[in-house]
C-alpha cells in the first residue's frame, strides 16, 4: 500500500515542523504558501540563522514539494481521501535561475505603495526575487500599441528618460508622433479619474521623444536625411532603400506607407524580412502627413521616424501605385517572388453627399483640401517644385482669396482639421454647418473648443439641400435646411429630421464636404478579386489579418469603418506582421485576443481619501492670439521637471510596470514577465492547516479524519498533528522505504584524474579575480587535466556541463570553485538557496537523485567558495585575492584528494522505544508509537543506570535490562525527572533539554523529552512524532561518524570522557589474548554527530575522523601557505 | 601595511557560528585583508595542537581560532575543549619562542559579518607589531 | 662525515647489520614484546629478517613489526650471533620513507612537528623558563645539562601528571650539591632520537647539525641528560652519522655513581620500597644497570627486582611516538603488573619516556586499578632528599 502524501498550509514554524516530521519518517508532503517566501512569523523567537537553517531543510527535503504562491482552491472528498486544486500564482521569477545578486531591486524603478518594497523583491526562503504584479494594469492593458505604459512613466518619474523612450520604441515605431496625435486611451483608463483627472500620458510620451530628438539632433547621421530629401525632387517612382542586409530573403510587399502599412513594415523588417513598401504619394507617412495639419504634427516628426524604419532596411517605393494606374497589381507582386502581401491603403477616397450641384466647380473634399494645404506646407524644404505646383492649386481654390466665403459640411477631426488651417491661411469666414448639436459632434472636445477659439464659426442642426451657382457654374451658395433631433439611430446618436419650410441660403465661394473618407479600391486595380464587406472594406479575419485571397493581407483604415486612428494601424500592423509571419512559416497564428485573456487586469485597490489629490499638469501652449497667425505646433510639450511631476502622479496600478528593467540587468536571464496562473491537482491523505488564512478550510472540515487545524508558532503542536494523523489514516512505519545508505567508500582511493571548474557567477566573480592566470597555477597541479570557467554554477545547464565532462574524461575528482561551499549532506547556518540548488543538480546530497547516483559513481567532489570567501571581500585588491583564490582552489584539490574511505556507516536499527514514566503522555506517547508499528517497552520504575551501548539505549532495573533504540522521557514530575537525570551519571551525560523547536529534543540523539509541566496529550503526541520522524531521518543519513582503528585504540577511554552525545563507548573483544582480554572503543555511528573532538585528543590517532582527515587539514595548510611563485615552478619541476 | 600584506595567517573556524560570520562578511562585501586563509572545521573541537603546529611548521605568520561561543557550540562541548587545546598549544608555541600575538583563540556570533572583520583586523595589525 | 651510513638499499643493510649471520634459532621470537601480542599476523625478528634475506623489501615494510619494533633490543640482547635487528630496523625505516611509509604517529603528530620547527636556525625558543632563583647555572661550566624535551612534555602531558621540567629542575639541585654549576643551552635543539630511529634521517641530520655547533661552542668537557635516549644520540649516534663533538657523555645517574657516595651529600633517608624499570636506553643500549640501583639502595629504598630486570627487563612499550596501540598498551600493562607483583611501593625509572607510557596505560577506565602504582623518575626521588639550602661538597 502506498500512503497518500500530506498537504500542509503555511509554511511557518508549526507547518514547517509537521512537514519535516512527516518526511523524515518517509511520506511525500505538500507545503504550500501563498506569501512567496517561506518564514516563521515575524514575532517568533527564534534567532533568524536557525529559521533559514530549518527552512533550506525543508527546500532540501527530497520528500518535500514547497509551493510558494499558493493557494488552495479547491477541495472534495473524506475519511483521507481528499482531491485538492492548487492554484499557483505567478512568481515571474525562475526558482531555478536566479541567484539573488539583487541587481533587479537596485534598478527597479517602482516602490510597492504602502511599503517600503520594490516591486521584485527578496525576503527569505526560497531565496529567489519575486515581482509583485496584480496583472496588466489599465493604461497599459488598454493601449492599442500595446506599450508598457505605466513602465516608461516609472521610469520617466525616476529620470530615466532613455530607457523610457527605448521601452517605448521596443512596442511602436511613432513615439513623437503618438505623444502628438495619439487619442490616449490609456488616459481614458487611467485609475487616477477616481481621485482627480487622469495622468497626461500621451504628453509625457511626447516628451521622452523630444527629449531623444533634442540629444540626437547634434549626432544625427545627415546622409540618411539626405537619401530622403533628394529622391523626393520628382514626381517619377522613387526607390529609397538604405542598409538593405537582410538574413532572410523572404520578401514582403505593403501597399500604403500610412501608420498601418509602416508598422507592419517595421515589424517584418525587425524580424529580418526584405520589405518594400508600396507608396502613391510622393511622401510617406499616408494620412498622418496628408490629413494631420503642421501645428498638430510637425512633419520633421513624421519624417524623422519614418526614417528610423527606413534604417531597419525597409525599402520604399514612393509616386508607386498598383493596381489600375500603375503598372502593379496584386498578382503581379506574387510573379515579382513576394510571398505576402499587406494592403495597407488607408481610407482616401471621400464619401459624397448626394445632394444636386455637388459636382460644381468650389465644390472640394476636406481630405483633398488638407492635403493641398499640407503638401504647400510641407514639402517647401524637400520638395519645391512640388510645394509651388500646390501652393498656386491652393490659391485657385481660394478664388477670392482671404475673402473667400467657406462652408465645412460635417462635424468630426477632418473638419476641424480644415477649418483651423483656413484661420491659419488668413481666412476671414470659416463655417462648420453640422445638422446635429455639438454634443453629437464626433471630432474630440478640445479640438472643437480650440476651433472655436480660432474664430471658427458654427451653424448646428443644419443640413444641406443643393449647392447654388452663377451661370458660369461657379459656385455662389448653399442652400440648408434647418433640422431638430428625433429619435437615436443606429450610431445611438439622435437621428436629425428636417424641420419642414425651414429653408434657408448662406452666401459661400467654397463647400468643403469633410463627411468621412473610405478606401479607394480602384487603387487595386478593378480586377483585385478582394471580398468586400457591406461597409466598404476589405474583409479580412481578426485573427490572421489575411483576405479571402491566400497571402493577402489588409490592415488600418481599408478593414473596418471603426474609428482607426494612428495608435490603432500601429496596433493591427504589429499584430498583422506577426500573422504574417506565422503564415510564412507555417504556423498557427497565435491567438493574440486569447492570450490576452490569459493576463487579469490589475485591479489595484484605491481609497479616493488616502490619495491627495495633485492637480495635472498643464502644458504650455501658444496663446491663442498667436496661434492662427502661423502653422507652428501649439502645444509646446513639458519640460523635464514637469514631465517628472506629472509622472509621479501614477498610481502605480500593477504594482510592477513591466519597465522591463530588471530583464536588461538580470544575467542569469531569470526573469519571466509573461507568466500566468497555473493550477494543479493533488491526491491528498493527511490534511494540516497551520495557517490563520485559509478560509476554503473552515472549522467544519476539521472533524474530517486526516485533518487538523494547528496554530502557526508552535513546533510542538505541528508533531503532534503529524502523530495524530499517522493515527487515524492507520500509516505505519514499515510501508515506507528508506533510502539506501550512500556508501562513500565505494570511491576510487587515488584520484589520478581532476577537472576543476570555475564559477564566473556573472561576473561577481571573474571581474575580481583574474581566473587565467588561477588556471594557469593549477594545471601546474599534479592530476589536474583541465579547468574551465562556467557562468553560473547553480543552473542545471552548468551541472549538465560538469556530468558530460565527467563521462568524457572519466574524472576521478571534480573541484567547482564558486559559492558553495562544502560537500556535506547537511545545511548550516550560512547555507543558501542557491548553494542547496547547486548541490541538488550534481546529486552531492546523500539522497539518491538519478543525476547524483550517476556522478557518485563516477567522481568525487570538492567545493570551495571564492565569491563569499574571496572575490566579495578583496575587490579592492584584486591581485591579491586572485592569489588567494588560487591557494583556496589549490586547498580543495588537496582536501579532495585525501578524502578517507573509513566513515562508518550505519546499519539500519530496530524500530524500538523505551519509555521511562507513566501518565497520559507515556500512554498517549505509547499508544501512537504501537500504532505505526514500534516496538514499544515502558518501564515505570525508577532505573539505577541508562546508558549507550552497542547501538541501543540501556536502562539497569534491578538487575533487568531494558534496550532500545530510542529513548522517552516521560516524568509524571520535576522530582522524577531530576531522579532519572541523575541515572544517566555524570552531569555532562545527563540529557539538556533543547527548547528552540517545542522543548522535545534533548541534547542526546534518541532521547526525547515530555515535561510534565505541558499538556500531556499534545505532549505525548508531539514527542512520538519526533521519535519516529528521528528513527526515519537516522535510517537513511549519510554517514559521519569517525573511524576506530581498533589495533591502534589503547582503550584509554578519553574519547568517552570527551563525547557528552555518549556515542563513544568502550566495548570488549571477543578473542582473549594471553589470557587477557582486550577492550576498544567504538563510536555509535547512529547517534555519532560528526564534531569529531575524540578524533583531535585520541593520544594514539586510533581515530580517524571520516569528513576531514588530519592529514587532508595537513594538505590544506601545505597547499595555503605555498608562496604563489613557488607553487608554479613546483609544478614545473615536477614535469621535469 | 605592506608589511601586512606579505603575512599568511591561517583561521580556522567551526562550521557553524564563526563561519556564518565569514560568510555574512562576504555577503555584505566587508573588505579585509587577504592574508587571511580560512580553513573550515566542523567544530573547533576538531583541532588538536599537532595540526596547529603543523600550520606554523608550514610557514604561518599566524594562526587564529574562531569558533562558537561558549554554552552556544553547535555540538555542545566542542568549544570547550577547544579551549583546552588551545591553552596546551600556547604553552608549546611560546616554548618554541612564537608570541602569544601570533596565536590566539575567539569566538564569534551567527552572522556578525562586522564582528567577524574586527576580529580579523584587529589580529593583523597584532602582527604587524612582531 | 658519515662512514656507518653508506649505502640505500635493502643489500646494503643486511650486509651492514650482520643479516646474513641470522640462524633461525628463534630466541629471539621467543622474547620480543610485540611477537607476544601482535594480533593482526604472527610475526617476529627472525621472520623479518627472513622475509629480508628473501629480498622482499616491501613485504617487510608492511609487517606490523617493521613499524611497531621497539629498538628495546632485547633480540640483540639474546642473539646468539650478533644480528644487529634494531640497526637493521633503523635503516630499512629510513629506506621506507621513500617508498611513501611511515608509522602511525601519536599525539597527532605534535611531537614530531616540534622537531621539525626545531631545525629552523633562527628559532629562538624559549625553553627555560623552568629555572627558578634556587638553582645555579653558568655560562662557563665544564658541564652542560641537556635538559631535552623535558620543557615541552609538561604542558603535552600535563592531563597525566607526568614529572617534566620538575626532572630539570631536580637534575641542576643535584648538580648544584655536587658543585656544579652546568651550562644550560636556551637554544637546545631536541636530539634527534626519534627521527632518527623513525627513519627520518633529513631531519635527524639538521637537529643534530645546530646542536653539534652549539655544543663545539660551549668548552665544556662533559654533557649532562636525564633522559638515556638524549644520551645515546649524543654520546653515539652523533659522530657516527654526523659529526663528534669531543665531549663525554653521561646519563645523571652515572654522573653520581662516578663522583662517589650520595651519603657524603647531605641526604634524608627514605625508607619505602622502590622497584627499578631499566630504560632500553639506558640499559641494554649503553649498558647502565648499576648506577641506578646504587643510587636507590644510598637513597634507603629497599629495591625489590621485578622477575625482569636488568638485560632481560621489559620495556616500556613504545618508542618514537608512532604506532602505540593495543599492543603496546598490553605490554605496558603486562609490565605494571609484574611492578606491582613485587610489591614495591613505588616504580622508579631513569626515562622521562617510561614513565609518560606507563602513566597513560594506567587511564584505563576498566583495569585501570589492577595496575595502579606510583611511578617516579629516579631524578626527582634524589631531589627530595636533598637539602635545598645550597653548599657544595668538593669530593
Amino acid at each position: 500500500m502506498v500512503e497518500k502524501a500530506a498537504l500542509i498550509i503555511g509554511s511557518n514554524i508549526a507547518g514547517v515542523q509537521a512537514a519535516l516530521d512527516f518526511a523524515d519518517i518517509g511520506i511525500k508532503v505538500h507545503l504550500i504558501d501563498s506569501r512567496s517566501f517561506m518564514s516563521g512569523s515575524k514575532n517568533s523567537i527564534i534567532p533568524n540563522h536557525f529559521l533559514n537553517k530549518r527552512m533550506l531543510e525543508v527546500a532540501r527535503h527530497p520528500k518535500i514539494n514547497v509551493w510558494t504562491n499558493s493557494q488552495l482552491n479547491r477541495i472534495e472528498g473524506e475519511d483521507g481521501k481528499y482531491f485538492v486544486e492548487l492554484r499557483h500564482h505567478p512568481r515571474f521569477v525562475d526558482l531555478s535561475r536566479c541567484t539573488a545578486c539583487g541587481e533587479c531591486i537596485k534598478v527597479c524603478p517602482v516602490t510597492v505603495p504602502g511599503t517600503d518594497q520594490k516591486a521584485i523583491q527578496l525576503d527569505g526562503q526560497p531565496s529567489c526575487a519575486t515581482i509583485k504584479k496584480l496583472g496588466k494594469s489599465p493604461c497599459s492593458n488598454t493601449c492599442p500599441g500595446g506599450i508598457h505604459v505605466q513602465g516608461y512613466i516609472a521610469l520617466i518619474a525616476q529620470g530615466r528618460f532613455q530607457e523610457a523612450i527605448d521601452l517605448i520604441r521596443q512596442a511602436i515605431p511613432f513615439p513623437g508622433i503618438c505623444g502628438r496625435v495619439c487619442t490616449h486611451p490609456c488616459e481614458v483608463n487611467c485609475r487616477r479619474t477616481e481621485i482627480d483627472n487622469p495622468v497626461s500620458v500621451r504628453l509625457l510620451k511626447r516628451f521622452v521623444s523630444d527629449w531623444e530628438l533634442d540629444r540626437e539632433a547634434v549626432n544625427e547621421s545627415s546622409l540618411t536625411k539626405d537619401i530622403l530629401r533628394d529622391s523626393l525632387h520628382s514626381v517619377d517612382e522613387i526607390n529609397l532603400k538604405y542598409n538593405p542586409a537582410k538574413t532572410t530573403n523572404m520578401r514582403v510587399a505593403i501597399i500604403g506607407a500610412g501608420p498601418g502599412g509602416m508598422s507592419v513594415a517595421n515589424s517584418l523588417a525587425q524580424m529580418d524580412y526584405q520589405v518594400t513598401v508600396f507608396e502613391k504619394l510622393p511622401v510617406i507617412g499616408g494620412m498622418m502627413t496628408v490629413g494631420i495639419p503642421e501645428y498638430r504634427l510637425p512633419y520633421q516628426i513624421i519624417t524623422r521616424e519614418l526614417q528610423n524604419i527606413l534604417d531597419l532596411g525597409v525599402e520604399i517605393r514612393l509616386n508607386t501605385s498598383i493596381g489600375g494606374e500603375g503598372k502593379y497589381d496584386i498578382d503581379s507582386l506574387f510573379d515579382m517572388d513576394f510571398k505576402a502581401v499587406c494592403l495597407a491603403i488607408g481610407a482616401h477616397r471621400s464619401q459624397s453627399l448626394d445632394i444636386p450641384g455637388e459636382d460644381l466647380e468650389g465644390v472640394i473634399h476636406g481630405i483633398d483640401l488638407l492635403k493641398i494645404i499640407n503638401f504647400s506646407q510641407r514639402l517647401r524644404s524637400d520638395n519645391l517644385p512640388l510645394c509651388l505646383q500646390y501652393e498656386s492649386e491652393l490659391r485657385r481654390t481660394l478664388i477670392r482669396g482671404e475673402k473667400t466665403k467657406i462652408g465645412i459640411l460635417g462635424g468630426g477631426n477632418t473638419a476641424m482639421d480644415v477649418s483651423r488651417s483656413l484661420r491659419r491661411l488668413g481666412l476671414q469666414s470659416v463655417t462648420i454647418l453640422y445638422r446635429r448639436t455639438r454634443n453629437e459632434m464626433p471630432a474630440m472636445p478640445e479640438e472643437i473648443e480650440d476651433a472655436i477659439q480660432e474664430g471658427v464659426k458654427f451653424e448646428f442642426l443644419v443640413s444641406p439641400v443643393r449647392v447654388l451657382s452663377n451661370e458660369n457654374g461657379i459656385v455662389q451658395g448653399l442652400e440648408c435646411i434647418r433640422m431638430k433631433l428625433g429619435e437615436p439611430d443606429t450610431s445611438s446618436r439622435r437621428r436629425p429630421v428636417p424641420i419642414a419650410g425651414s429653408e434657408f441660403v448662406l452666401d459661400l465661394d467654397l463647400v468643403v464636404l469633410a463627411i468621412g473618407q473610405a478606401p479607394d479600391f480602384n487603387c487595386l486595380g478593378k480586377t483585385h478579386g478582394l471580398a468586400i464587406t457591406r461597409d466598404e472594406r476589405i474583409n479580412v479575419s481578426e485573427v490572421t489579418f489575411m483576405t479571402n485571397r491566400k497571402g493577402v493581407f489588409a490592415v488600418g483604415d481599408a478593414v473596418t469603418s471603426d474609428k482607426m486612428v494612428v495608435i490603432e494601424a500601429i496596433g493591427m500592423g504589429k499584430k498583422a506582421a506577426e500573422a504574417i509571419d506565422s503564415y510564412l512559416h507555417g504556423k498557427e497564428p497565435h491567438d493574440v485576443v486569447l492570450d490576452a485573456r490569459k493576463v487579469p487586469i490589475a485591479q489595484r485597490n484605491i481609497i479616493p481619501e488616502d490619495i491627495a489629490q495633485i492637480p495635472r499638469t498643464l502644458v504650455p501652449c501658444i496663446p491663442i492670439n498667436q496661434r492662427t497667425s502661423s502653422f507652428s505646433e501649439i502645444e509646446l510639450g513639458y519640460t523635464a521637471e514637469q514631465a517628472i511631476a506629472e509622472a509621479r502622479r501614477c498610481l502605480v496600478c500593477g504594482p510592477c510596470s513591466e519597465c522591463m528593467a530588471c530583464v536588461q540587468v538580470c544575467k542569469p536571464g531569470a526573469i519571466i514577465h509573461d507568466q500566468h496562473e497555473t493550477f494543479s491537482e493533488l491526491e491528498i491523505g493527511p490534511i494540516i492547516i497551520a495557517s490563520n488564512q485559509e478560509y476554503l478550510l473552515n472549522e467544519t472540515f476539521s472533524n474530517r479524519k486526516g485533518v487538523n487545524f494547528i496554530s502557526a508558532d508552535d513546533a510542538r503542536l505541528g508533531s503532534a498533528a503529524v502523530a495524530r494523523a499517522m493515527v487515524d489514516l492507520g500509516y505505519r512505519l514499515d510501508h515506507f522505504k528508506t533510502y539506501p545508505i550512500s556508501n562513500k567508500s565505494k570511491l576510487r582511493e587515488n584520484s589520478n584524474k581532476i577537472g576543476v571548474f570555475l564559477c564566473q557567477c556573472g561576473e561577481e566573480i571573474s571581474e575580481v579575480i583574474d581566473f587565467m592566470s588561477v588556471r594557469e597555477a593549477l594545471d601546474e597541479i599534479e592530476g589536474v587535466i583541465f579547468s574551465r570557467e562556467i557562468p553560473f554554477s547553480c543552473s542545471t545547464e552548468a551541472a549538465n556541463v560538469i556530468i558530460k565532462e565527467i563521462e568524457n574524461n572519466n574524472l576521478d575528482e571534480v573541484i567547482l570553485a564558486a559559492c558553495s561551499c562544502c560537500t556535506f549532506d547537511q545545511i548550516c547556518y550560512s547555507c543558501t538557496y542557491q548553494r542547496l540548488r547547486c548541490k541538488q543538480n550534481l546529486g552531492i546530497f546523500g539522497y539518491p537523485e538519478p543525476l547524483g547516483d550517476q556522478i557518485k559513481q563516477n567522481a568525487r567532489f570538492g567545493l570551495v567558495n571564492i565569491r563569499e570567501q574571496c572575490s566579495w571581500v578583496h575587490s579592492n585588491n584584486k591581485k591579491r585575492a586572485t592569489e588567494k583564490a588560487t591557494a583556496l582552489v589549490a586547498a580543495a584539490i588537496a582536501r579532495t584528494r585525501g578524502t578517507p574511505f573509513n566513515v562508518e556507516n550505519p546499519e539500519s536499527f530496530e524500530k524500538s522505544v523505551l519509555i521511562l514514566g507513566e501518565g497520559e503522555a507515556a500512554h498517549t506517547c505509547q499508544a501512537i508509537l504501537e500504532a505505526v508499528g514500534v516496538k514499544v517497552s515502558q518501564l515505570k520504575a525508577l532505573p539505577e543506570q541508562i546508558r549507550r551501548y552497542g547501538g541501543q539505549y540501556e536502562a539497569h532495573c534491578q538487575g533487568v535490562t531494558w534496550r532500545a533504540s530510542g529513548l522517552v522521557i516521560c516524568p509524571e514530575n520535576i522530582k522524577k525527572s531530576n531522579l532519572l537525570a541523575v541515572a544517566f551519571g555524570e552531569d555532562r551525560y545527563r540529557p539538556r533539554i533543547r527548547d528552540l523547536w517545542g522543548g522535545l529534543e534533548t541534547h542526546r540523539p534518541g532521547i526525547y523529552y515530555c515535561s510534565p509541566e505541558l499538556e500531556s496529550i499534545s505532549n505525548g503526541e508531539a514527542v512520538a512524532a519526533r521519535m519516529i520522524a528521528w528513527m526515519g531521518r537516522k535510517s537513511r543519513q549519510s554517514p559521519i561518524a569517525p573511524h576506530v582503528d581498533t589495533v591502534l585504540c589503547r582503550a584509554c577511554g578519553t574519547c568517552v570522557d570527551i563525547c557528552e552525545f555518549g556515542a563513544a563507548v568502550l566495548v570488549e573483544d571477543s578473542v582473549k589474548l594471553n589470557k587477557q582480554s582486550t577492550w576498544y572503543s567504538w563510536i555509535d555511528p547512529i547517534i555519532c554527530t560528526g564534531c569529531n573532538t575524540c578524533v583531535a585528543h585520541c593520544p594514539s590517532g586510533a581515530i580517524s575522523a571520516g569528513l576531514l582527515s588530519d592529514s587532508q587539514l595537513e594538505n590544506m595548510i601545505c597547499e595555503i601557505l605555498m608562496p604563489s611563485d613557488l607553487r608554479i615552478k613546483y609544478g614545473q619541476n615536477r614535469e621535469s | 601595511m605592506d608589511k601586512i600584506a606579505n603575512l599568511k595567517v591561517v583561521l580556522f573556524t567551526c562550521n557553524w557560528n564563526s563561519y556564518s560570520g565569514l560568510e555574512a562578511a562576504g555577503q555584505k562585501h566587508l573588505f579585509y585583508t587577504p592574508s587571511v586563509y580560512p580553513i573550515n572545521v566542523m567544530c573547533l573541537g576538531r583541532l588538536s595542537s599537532g595540526i596547529i603546529l603543523k600550520a606554523f611548521e608550514k610557514g604561518a605568520d599566524g594562526v587564529l581560532l574562531l569558533g562558537c561561543p561558549p554554552g552556544e557550540c553547535s555540538f555542545e562541548f566542542g568549544n570547550k575543549h577547544a579551549e583546552k587545546v588551545f591553552f596546551e598549544t600556547r604553552e608549546l608555541i611560546s616554548l618554541l619562542g612564537y608570541r602569544d600575538k601570533q596565536f590566539k583563540l575567539d569566538w564569534l556570533d551567527a552572522d556578525q559579518g562586522e564582528n567577524f572583520v574586527e576580529k580579523i583586523q584587529g589580529f593583523i595589525e597584532g602582527l604587524n607589531g612582531t | 662525515m658519515e662512514p656507518d651510513f653508506m649505502g640505500n638499499d635493502l643489500q646494503d643493510f643486511i650486509n651492514k647489520n650482520r643479516v646474513w649471520y641470522c640462524l633461525d634459532c628463534g630466541k629471539c621470537s621467543a622474547v620480543c614484546p610485540i611477537t607476544r601480542w601482535e594480533t593482526r599476523s604472527y610475526s617476529s625478528p627472525r621472520l623479518l629478517i627472513e622475509i629480508a634475506t628473501q629480498g622482499q623489501s616491501l613485504e617487510l615494510m608492511d609487517d606490523p613489526l617493521f613499524w611497531s619494533c621497539l629498538i628495546c633490543k632485547r633480540c640483540t640482547e639474546i642473539c646468539p650471533s650478533d644480528v644487529r635487528f634494531v640497526e637493521f630496523i633503523r635503516d630499512m625505516r629510513s629506506l621506507a620513507r621513500s617508498y611513501d611509509r611511515c608509522g602511525d604517529c601519536t599525539h597527532s603528530e605534535t611531537i614530531q612537528t616540534w622537531g621539525k620547527l626545531m631545525t629552523n636556525p633562527d628559532l629562538h625558543q624559549n625553553r627555560l623558563g623552568w629555572l627558578n632563583d634556587g638553582l645555579r647555572v653558568s655560562e662557563d661550566s665544564d658541564v652542560i645539562y641537556f635538559s631535552g624535551c623535558l620543557p615541552f612534555f609538561s604542558p603535552m602531558f600535563a592531563y597525566l601528571q607526568v614529572e617534566g621540567v620538575e626532572i630539570a629542575r631536580a637534575a641542576v639541585k643535584i648538580l648544584n650539591h655536587l658543585g656544579i654549576e652546568p651550562q644550560v643551552f636556551p637554544d637546545e635543539r631536541c636530539c634527534g632520537h626519534d627521527q632518527l630511529w623513525e627513519g627520518d634521517i633529513e631531519t635527524f641530520r639538521q637537529l643534530a647539525t645546530l646542536n653539534l655547533d652549539r655544543l663545539k661552542a660551549s668548552g665544556a668537557k662533559r654533557i649532562v641528560t636525564t633522559c638515556p635516549e638524549c644520551a645515546l644520540t649524543l654520546k653515539v649516534d652523533y659522530p657516527k652519522f654526523v659529526g663528534s663533538h669531543g665531549i663525554e657523555v653521561l646519563h645523571l645517574t652515572e654522573l653520581i655513581a662516578e663522583m662517589g657516595n650520595l651519603d657524603e651529600l647531605e641526604i634524608t633517608h627514605d625508607d619505602r620500597s622502590v622497584t627499578y624499570q631499566d630504560p632500553c636506553h639506558l640499559g641494554r643500549h649503553m649498558g647502565v644497570y648499576d648506577a641506578p640501583r646504587k643510587i636507590i639502595s644510598d637513597l634507603g629504598f629497599t629495591l625489590l627486582e621485578m622477575e625482569r630486570n636488568r638485560q632481560t627487563s621489559l620495556c616500556c612499550g613504545t618508542s618514537c611516538w608512532t604506532s602505540c596501540g593495543q599492543v603496546s598498551k598490553n605490554i605496558q600493562v603486562e609490565r605494571l603488573e609484574e611492578a606491582r607483583n613485587t610489591g614495591a611501593e613505588l616504580l622508579a625509572t631513569t626515562c622521562i619516556k617510561c614513565q609518560i607510557h606507563f602513566k597513560c596505560a594506567q587511564k584505563d577506565p576498566i583495569i585501570g586499578n589492577k595496575i595502579n602504582i606510583e611511578i617516579r623518575d629516579l631524578t626527582t626521588l634524589i631531589a627530595d632528599n636533598l637539602s635545598d639550602e645550597h653548599f657544595s661538597k668538593r669530593i
